[in-house]
């Protein structure tokens, strides 16, 4: 599926109908099918969607990082001009932590509970910037952390991760994922391990550096308040497909599948008092190993539920565009819906 | 009038709990014979520890040939149709001893697993659900006992109460004590700590109630995880002991004490005195540890629960 | 940290002083005689009673656990009536052996589970994992005296690549001259090098048949270790930045596989005491073991009362330096956190 905006050679990262799975025995268990979107540089997309909708195998499939039992099925994935997708482990090696980097969900779990602060940002750096020295590499690791407001850098930076609370945890994450000058970094669920106010200033931190240095940012979350805050463009997830790609404003106030309009309606809002229930969309996630041949979305569609096209046919991502507006969504009735 | 019904159906209410109890064990056991059923290498450790139960029942009477029976002109023979395994110096047949050996090792080794569940595991559940002084007299006498090597141990108690058989199993289910004192005891901490227990004490659960039909259940798939690999250990502690000469003394026919026995003509060409009962220790262990092993990976893939 | 390392001494000491009293009870109290047990049974009335009232065993109870105290604290540890000596003597001379093959033994363990390990974790699943998971389940489940036994018969009686069970050296040959008792040691010092090869050679088959029980323990221990760490997400971090799989194998998920597999090494030394006294016997090694086999065969238990105290004096020190030794390798440990 292309994005909304055709044009993709300014892309930093294209990925082309990926697919991946889980085997176990017999069981398939497809978590992303056939996904496709481009980021350009400097750009901030948001791709968003429920916990088991496949955000995360997403992210580790891109970067090759998906083990046994899991695995890459199909599709390229395209990074700065060149298809990464079957790189040997020791090429990417090179990529990854140069060319593109990850920002883990869990601050708490994602260092080395045994090596230093320090250690763990000089050696991505040394690794990527051979020559570069110890004491070289150490100062750079100090500038670091203190361009991502870790204060008394320079003494903290022989801490243990221990030492650290969950917000400076997340804020080495985000220096290790910048130290070498990425052009494009996945960032799974930053914020989601951290309190709001501890939220809040990370989510700036990751702003001002985007910004200064012209990064691309991937940010995977299910928190679309963030999304609003933070990101240019919208792609969301359900059952491992894109439902849904559009600017950030646009998906805001005329979402254009049944699944967003449904997520929207489901936050509560401060200033519309609710009667009776809070919204919430019925029904279950689907089982990704036993998926219906129509639509994943209609069991749990107003629109779609019961409807024979819904159930017989999958959906094609249609693109619209109407005056500024453009949009892709992935349901038999976009044309219907953006008019 | 009032209160005769109330007992009534209060002791109606804890034959339903037991009748509850009895039907998740038997539920058990029906999943336990669906897992064998599906995994090829569980399959055939069931077979060979089936097959060492039913000769270690049947095996010494079915075969008939006394185990300490002497004939010289027969000995030092090698395998045979009549005599499977051999002859030993004495002329008896090894493979009647085998089977005896067999008998002595298997109910010992169950003697050990209950008993050390039994003294074991009560140390250990009123040590992990009683006050910090309680707790912390049961953890020292455990200590006191976990001190020593296992195999020592049991050493020390024969060589106390005198050399033999009984008081070399008596030694091994005292060695047995501390490891599931220490191992039932940090399951029941763990247990204490579940929301599942806090919610049954908001609930008004007594706390015998409480400890007998909500932590006690949780602990059993420890305890039978860990119960195989104790069996195991204790026949090989026992032929151990057996070898150096504190456990059966020869001519009883256990394997250890068979193995010492086959030492001396090991070297010079009749090793199937030695090599048989090793044998069947080997297969009797192994085929536990991997029972024990496939039973962790079904019932607690996760590694949530104790190991000592 | 400070307060860690009390506790845990506190801990062992009266872990000890319960263990002293096990053993005052069970070798010195319980019905049989002591004194009968320490003469044999060849030792006549007179003999007895005199030691009877050496021992002091018409004294109170406590008494006489005081005096066993102090006399082995002092360092007596009793006379063997058989062969003339104060076991302290015999021990002292026997002891240097044990530790030579207790050494090789460990050290062959711990590098072929740590090697084999990796790989198995590394490589979980497929055929050499399973293959390396069967050893380890041979390894815990064979009686280590018949595994010697029958190494001898295919090794030295088969094929005569190694040498039988006459000890540590070739009966033609002398020993080196002693600066640490431990013949490989100092056969090296010294230069004799074909003192060395024979030493090692005597070492191998009895190295492999102590070493085997911790060998396949450690395995399965730090197996089981390494594959709950490479779970980590911080693995998966590592390898975003660019480490190989292998590579966060390596410098991630060991080090922090070792830390737990640490606090074994103490049950591990207890296996390497008991084992020694099997395998001792099995290849006529002049050690500590041997010596405990051969009181129990002539029914002479002196040797064996001490060496059973001093079993667990090691025992219990071992795995309290190795508590002590855990917690100041781990870093959240010597450095606690600070807040912020």
């Amino acid at each position: 599926m292309k994005a909304a905006d055709s044009d993709v050679s300014g892309a930093v990262l294209d990925v082309r109908n990926l697919r991946a799975e889980f085997r176990s025995g017999l069981a398939v268990t497809k978590a992303v099918r056939g996904v496709s979107f481009a980021v350009r540089r400097g750009e901030k997309v948001a791709i968003v969607g429920e916990s088991g909708c496949g955000k995360s195998t997403l992210a580790l499939a891109i970067l090759g990082l998906l083990d046994p039992p899991g695995r890459v099925a199909g599709g390229e994935v395209w990074l700065n001009g060149r298809d990464v997708s079957r790189l040997s482990d020791r090429a990417w090696g090179r990529v990854r932590g140069d060319e593109i980097s990850l920002i883990f969900q869990d601050p708490m779990s994602a260092l080395d509970p045994v090596k230093s602060i320090g250690a763990q940002i000089t050696d991505t750096i040394r690794r990527h910037q051979p020559g570069i020295g110890r004491a070289r590499a150490r100062r750079r690791a100090v500038e670091l952390l203190t361009e991502v407001e870790v204060p008394a850098a320079a003494r903290r930076i022989d801490d243990y991760p221990h030492q650290y609370s969950g917000g400076m945890r997340q804020r080495v994450m985000i220096a290790i994922a910048l130290a070498n000058d990425p052009d494009i970094v996945i960032a799974d669920e930053p914020t989601t391990a951290l309190d709001v106010t501890t939220q809040a200033q990370v989510l700036a931190l990751l702003d001002r550096l985007v910004a200064e240095r012209d990064v691309a940012v991937a940010l995977i979350t299910h928190n679309l308040g963030v999304v609003a805050e933070f990101c240019d463009r919208v792609h969301v997830m359900y059952a491992g497909c894109f439902v849904e790609q559009s600017a950030v404003g646009d998906v805001f106030s005329h979402p254009l599948h049944p699944y967003t309009e449904a997520l929207l309606a489901s936050i509560p809002r401060p200033d519309r008092l609710v009667e009776g229930r809070l919204p919430s969309i019925s029904g279950f996630p689907p089982d990704l190993a036993r998926l219906p041949p129509g639509c994943s979305f209609e069991p749990r569609c107003p629109l779609g539920y019961g409807r024979e096209v819904c159930i017989e046919r999958e959906p094609r991502t249609e693109i619209v565009g109407y005056g500024a507006r453009t949009g892709a969504a992935a349901c038999h009735f976009v044309a219907e819906r953006s008019t | 009038m009032a209160d005769a019904n109330a007992a009534f159906t209060s002791s109606r209410d804890r034959l339903a709990e037991w009748g509850g109890t009895a039907v998740d064990l038997g539920g058990a056991a029906g999943r336990a014979c669906g897992y064998v059923a599906r995994d090829p290498v569980l399959a055939i450790v069931a077979v060979v520890l089936g097959l060492l139960a039913l000769i270690a029942l049947f095996g010494p009477e079915v075969w008939g040939i006394d185990p300490l029976s002497i004939d010289l002109l027969v000995s030092l023979e090698g395998p045979s149709w009549a005599h499977p395994m051999g002859t030993d110096g004495n002329g008896r047949d090894v493979f009647a001893r085998f089977l005896q050996g067999a008998r002595i090792s298997l109910s010992v080794g169950a003697l050990v697993v209950i008993t050390g569940l039994v003294v074991g595991g009560t140390m250990g559940l009123m040590a992990g659900i009683s006050g910090r002084v309680v707790d912390n007299i049961l953890m020292r006498v455990i200590d006191a006992l976990a001190a020593f090597p296992p195999l020592i141990l049991a050493m020390a108690i024969t060589v106390g109460l005198g050399v033999g058989l009984d008081t070399g199993a008596f030694g091994i289910m005292l060695t047995s004590v501390p490891y599931y004192a220490r191992l039932i005891r940090s399951d029941v901490v763990r247990i204490r700590a579940l929301p599942a227990i806090e919610a049954a004490v908001a609930m008004g659960a007594s706390r015998p109630r409480v400890v007998l039909r909500h932590i006690v259940p949780h602990t059993t798939s420890t305890m039978l995880i860990q119960s195989a690999a104790v069996f195991g250990y204790a026949i090989l502690t026992l032929a151990a002991l057996g070898f150096v000469g504190l456990g059966a003394q020869i001519p009883e026919p256990e394997w250890g004490a068979m193995i010492t026995d086959g030492l001396q003509y090991a070297l010079t060409g009749q090793w199937w005195i030695a090599v048989f009962p090793g044998l069947g220790v080997l297969l009797a262990v192994v085929a536990t540890n991997m029972l024990a092993d496939r039973a962790r990976d079904l019932l607690d893939p996760h590694g949530q629960q104790a190991s000592v | 940290m400070f307060s860690l390392v009390l506790g845990r001494l506190t801990a062992s000491v009266v872990a000890l002083f319960g263990a002293s009293v096990l053993a005052f009870v069970v070798l010195r109290v319980t019905p049989g005689d002591p004194a009968r047990l320490f003469l044999g049974p060849f030792a006549t009335e007179e003999t007895v009673a005199e030691l009877r009232r050496k021992l002091g065993l018409e004294m109170p109870l406590v008494e006489q656990y005081v005096n066993y105290i102090a006399d082995f604290l002092q360092g007596d540890w009793g006379f063997s009536y058989t062969t003339g000596e104060t076991v302290a003597v015999q021990l002292a001379r026997r002891f240097p052996a044990t530790i030579e093959l207790g050494l090789y033994a460990f050290i062959l363990a711990f590098v072929f589970a740590v090697g084999l390990a990796l790989v198995a974790a590394y490589r979980r699943g497929s055929p050499s994992d399973g293959a390396i998971r069967a050893l380890s389940f041979f390894g815990l489940g064979v009686p280590p005296f018949w595994f010697g036994l029958i190494a001898l018969v295919v090794f030295f009686e088969q094929f005569g690549w190694l040498p039988g069970p006459d000890g540590r050296l070739d009966l033609a040959r002398d020993p080196p001259p002693d600066v640490t008792g431990l013949f490989t040691v100092d056969a090296l010092i010294a230069g004799q090098f074909a003192t060395l090869g024979d030493a090692l050679l005597h070492l191998v088959l009895p190295a492999i048949t102590l070493g085997l029980l911790p060998f396949a323990f450690l395995l399965r221990l730090l197996r089981a270790n390494l594959l709950d760490v490479s779970r980590e997400p911080f693995i998966t971090v590592a390898r975003s930045k660019g480490m190989s799989r292998w590579g966060a194998f390596l410098k991630h998920a060991l080090p922090n596989a070792f830390l737990p597999t640490l606090t074994a090494a103490g049950l591990l030394l207890g296996q390497l005491l008991a084992g020694s006294v099997l395998v001792e016997k099995v290849f006529n090694w002049p050690g500590a073991g041997l010596l405990v086999t051969d009181g129990i065969l002539r029914q002479d238990f002196s040797v064996v009362q001490a060496f059973i105290l001093l079993s667990a004096v090691v025992y219990v020190v071992a795995n309290l330096i190795v508590d002590i030794l855990t917690g100041v390798i781990d870093p959240r440990v010597r450095q606690p956190a600070r807040l912020g």
